[in-house]
């Protein structure tokens, strides 16, 4: 599998994919986190 | 209210009021000052438009905290809404007084600014060409953001945060008339934007604001 | 038809039975992408495999324009016929929009450091990608000022399609003034040539992409309905 011999490059590329699922999942947790008592 | 009398109205109160008038005027000043203060004198003619046309939008951009302030605040904006006159209109005429207080003052201060800079006199008249043709557009946008904002608090910043991102091209455009003026260029094709976006925005744009006011108002 | 769907209560009813079949979706083109992006695709000839930074960043970049075109719609049918589903779909949208398109820029930048060796250019994508940045900023500025959620949906609404209106002459503006000043000529390159199997994983991602909006608009939609109606 050629990514594993990314090299340097993996330094770019990691990150990249990295904060892409971390603002994904940080949007899917605000989509299903219990709203505060305000609603009741 | 007739549209004529409202013209009026809204040119006596901002002469009444001309000391808060003039302090958007003495922003531009200070802050234009700053420039050729603390950059070196070799960069001076580089950055000389880019720095006057962001200053004179900036100071365009605090005048219309004041636009529709007042009127909310009395409840004046809640009779214009149901006045017989079109919206529009008094919107239209009420951005001209307004262009005449708080736009047209930056323009006496030019040939001054002319000197810090160091501009050349033809520099100095296309530049000022470009605010001529570029500053209706700035208020009709900064008027839809105020009218968007009016009432809210924080609303001077909002105002701000709305109309810098869609105020970008007129900048450009107005810039780009300027450096091409410095190159020994034609500057008709910017020129030619900047005056089809001041017609647009002079034709539609009050309607536009008005809109936005019956928006925010209801 | 498409008025019954108008109404909130039938609206939350389909949102609810689209929802997993959007999320499961995300998942599996998700997957697919990656793997096709990351294993299959070949090595860019010029690149290497930094390139592959793109699976994650034209998708970021597509969508971030896509979230606007639908707000744009939304915008329209909330001024003009205040549809409810439409104001709740309006204010559900501009926090995933504006999150693809930081993605877009992040990863650009990440893309461009090892390409063109800066983190950061002027030239006219990416100088028009930051000003939607702005302009989704402010959407959700306006958003946060209004306390009334009918009316904050109104003055979003006329923001987003006067914000519509100037995308286009922004896109022009800075594309005409960055090529009035010659960059350097290094940005001419606009990326890998797509090769039928790159291509193939950078649909698969968007296609990922997409439906993950989908998903969670839906989502936010189902919220916003719920705590109106309690």
């Amino acid at each position: 599998m050629s990514y594993w011999q990314m090299g340097g490059y993996a330094v770019y590329v990691w990150p990249a994919y990295g904060i892409s699922l971390v603002v994904l999942a940080l949007n899917i947790i605000a989509a299903y986190a219990p709203k505060g008592p305000e609603d009741q | 209210m007739t549209v004529q009398r409202y013209f009026f109205f809204c040119l006596k109160l901002l002469f009444r009021q001309r000391r808060e008038v003039a302090l958007p005027l003495f922003f531009f000043l200070m802050v234009s000052s700053l420039f050729p203060l603390t950059f070196p004198a070799k960069y001076l003619s580089m950055i000389a438009p880019s720095a006057l046309w962001i200053t004179a939008l900036l100071s365009i951009l605090l005048s219309l905290n004041n636009l529709f302030r007042e009127d909310v605040e009395d409840g004046f904006l809640e009779q214009l809404l149901v006045s017989p006159a079109p919206l529009g209109l008094l919107v239209a005429v009420k951005l001209l007084a307004h262009w005449i207080a708080y736009v047209l003052p930056l323009f006496v201060a030019l040939p001054l600014l002319g000197l810090w800079y160091n501009m050349p006199a033809e520099t100095l008249s296309v530049l000022a060409l470009s605010l001529l043709l570029g500053t209706p557009s700035l208020l009709a946008l900064g008027a839809l953001a105020a009218a968007l904002s009016a009432g809210l608090k924080q609303g001077g910043t909002l105002l701000m945060l709305i109309t810098l991102p869609l105020a970008i091209p007129l900048l450009l455009f107005g810039l780009s008339m300027v450096d091409m003026a410095v190159s020994g260029l034609s500057y008709a094709a910017a020129q030619d934007f900047l005056f089809a976006m001041a017609v647009v925005s002079v034709s539609i744009g009050p309607t536009v604001v008005a809109a936005s006011l019956r928006i925010s108002m209801e | 038809m498409i008025r019954r769907f108008a109404s909130p209560k039938v609206f939350y009813q389909l949102a609810g039975k689209l929802m997993p079949w959007c999320g499961w979706a995300f998942a599996l083109f998700g997957i697919a992408g990656l793997y096709w992006g990351l294993a299959i695709a070949p090595t860019d000839a010029v690149q290497g495999e930094a390139y592959r930074i793109i699976y994650v960043h034209v998708p970021a970049a597509w969508m971030s324009m896509m979230i606007y075109g639908v707000m744009t719609g939304c915008a329209i049918a909330t001024l003009v016929w205040r549809t409810k589903v439409a104001e709740y779909w309006l204010l559900a949208s501009p926090v995933l929009g504006a999150s693809f398109t930081f993605l877009a820029l992040v990863t650009g930048s990440l893309w461009g450091k090892p390409m063109w060796g800066t983190w950061w250019a002027w030239d006219a994508r990416l100088t028009s990608e930051l000003i939607l940045l702005f302009i989704y900023l402010a959407i959700l500025a306006m958003k946060g000022a209004i306390p009334d959620q009918r009316k904050a949906a109104r003055v979003m609404a006329m923001l987003t399609i006067v914000g519509s209106v100037n995308l286009p002459i922004i896109k022009f503006s800075v594309d005409w003034w960055t090529t009035l000043h010659q960059p350097a000529s290094i940005f001419r390159a606009g990326g890998p040539s797509i090769a039928p199997m790159m291509l193939t994983a950078l649909l698969l991602m968007a296609l990922s992409y997409t439906f993950y909006y989908f998903w969670l608009v839906l989502r936010n939609i189902r919220v916003l309905i719920e705590r109106k109606d309690k």
